[in-house]
């Protein structure tokens, strides 16, 4: 009987070890390689926050950080640190599946990232997924900076003009849109 | 309404609009009773306004128009941070004109948020919207209303502003295009108020048709806010604008409104 009760807890002890592992990757040489990027992905955060002058810069619990307008979260599976720019909020998931589509993507600036709506924030970013193996905070920084102020281009001025695209009720602009002040124009003509 | 970082529902809104505040002088008992239109103003106050004066302008504008008049209250932090604010939400307007970066640091304020929400369900339940603002109040409705316009037109609703009516005061509502199109628009503006001249649609007519909204009406005017009425032609301009002389939404602004339309009090 002791003895079972022995082999029992080995097994439980294993086992518990065992998910241990997992958790982490259940890989020695992976998790070894990994190891770091929370701390990679910490500094590129406080980075990009001392950059745009956010009192807190920390990665939370949940490896995430709001700075209001834009955001960052450190996705261990995907070993990324994801951007993110406030587009708008939305009542529920109505966001357009076109916005990521042919007809829109190559007519309006992302500056490469993506749109995607976030249910629990009831909010449609546009994002963007930095590698943590490659990315360096002086490449965050202005990238970020670029997604911002494309963003902004998206709140004020195209984001409209898209979706009445995706309806069928506007023409497309002419040529693809740089983001520039040479917009206004092309704003122009979309408003006549 | 709002204090800074507090977030407010449709509900405490329909509260706070039920709670409106209606005028009670002897001319605007009169204009009801002799068939006035019922009218619901919604104002947002601009910087370094407490609570006490922001109320205050409630008040003066329902004592004025008749109106159930009810704010969106934009918090003061001080001058500094409320200086600073005003240049968050500029700035995001600002940075799509000049391909800046903005820099933002904490986020919209939360006005602009409660007022999105105000206005979204206005708009989707059909009931018109007479919207007020005043100094950086305008900046937090521009970008409230680019806020709902982009709701709608996801949902295909591309004319949904149409019902709405703004009054803006000496806006700091940013760089162009500082207006969306759809809503009428009438946008006052004292030609020697450095507020709107710097930071908002500005002194040039030529202008407006970019700025403004499509078939906005600009008033410019000029005059001394303790004198007699404002001058809307031979517009008498100074060499520089006084930062806050000419900038009170009670001595320049809604003397001038009044000028405009007529009213009580």
């Amino acid at each position: 009987m002791a003895a079972a009760i022995k082999r029992r807890r080995i097994a439980v002890g294993c086992l518990a070890i065992c998910l241990e592992i997992s958790g982490n990757g259940c890989n020695g040489v992976q998790m070894n390689e990994h190891s770091g990027d929370r701390e990679k992905a910490a500094a590129l955060v406080r980075t990009y926050g001392r950059h745009i002058g956010a009192a807190v810069i920390e990665l939370d619990a949940e490896n995430d950080r709001s700075f209001g307008e834009t955001g960052l979260h450190y996705d261990a599976a995907r070993r990324v640190l994801t951007g993110r720019a406030f587009i708008m909020k939305l009542d529920s998931d109505l966001m357009k599946p076109e916005l990521n589509g042919p007809v829109i993507v190559p007519l309006f600036e992302r500056a490469a990232g993506y749109f995607e709506f976030d249910a629990a924030k009831d909010i449609l970013f546009l994002k963007k997924d930095f590698p943590l193996a490659t990315i360096t905070e002086r490449q965050l920084r202005d990238q970020m900076d670029e997604l911002s102020a494309v963003s902004v281009k998206w709140v004020l001025r195209w984001y409209g003009w898209a979706m009445q695209i995706v309806y069928g009720t506007a023409r497309p602009p002419g040529a693809p849109l740089p983001v520039s002040r040479a917009n206004d124009a092309q704003h122009t003509e979309f408003r006549r | 309404m709002t204090g800074k970082g507090d977030q407010v529902g449709v509900e405490a809104i329909a509260h706070a609009e039920q709670d409106a505040y209606q005028s009670e002088t002897a001319c605007c008992k009169s204009k009801r009773d002799n068939g006035m239109p019922p009218r619901t103003i919604v104002y947002v106050n601009g910087i370094k306004t407490d609570q006490k004066t922001h109320c205050e302008t409630l008040r003066a504008i329902a004592d004025q128009t008749c109106a159930k008049v009810y704010g969106v209250y934009n918090a003061t932090e001080g001058p500094y941070r409320d200086s600073v604010q005003t240049g968050q939400d500029r700035s995001a307007i600002d940075a799509a004109n000049e391909g800046r970066m903005p820099g933002t640091g904490d986020g919209r304020n939360p006005a602009v948020d409660t007022l999105s929400r105000l206005l979204k369900s206005k708009v989707l339940n059909g009931e018109p919207v007479d919207l007020w603002a005043h100094s950086q109040g305008g900046a937090v409705s521009s970008l409230a209303l680019y806020d709902v316009k982009n709701s709608l037109d996801t949902i295909g609703m591309t004319d949904g502003l149409k019902g709405v009516h703004v009054t803006s005061m000496g806006s700091a509502a940013p760089m162009w295009p500082m207006w969306p199109d759809g809503p009428a628009y009438e946008h006052y503006i004292h030609v020697n108020d450095a507020t709107p001249f710097v930071y908002g649609i500005g002194d040039d007519p030529a202008t407006d048709g970019d700025k403004a909204g499509e078939g906005a009406s600009v008033i410019r005017f000029s005059g001394d806010p303790a004198g007699g009425p404002f001058a809307t032609e031979n517009l008498q301009r100074s060499a520089i604008p006084a930062p806050t002389a000419n900038h009170d939404v009670f001595a320049t602004y809604l003397k001038m409104q009044k000028q405009q339309h007529g009213g009580c009090n």
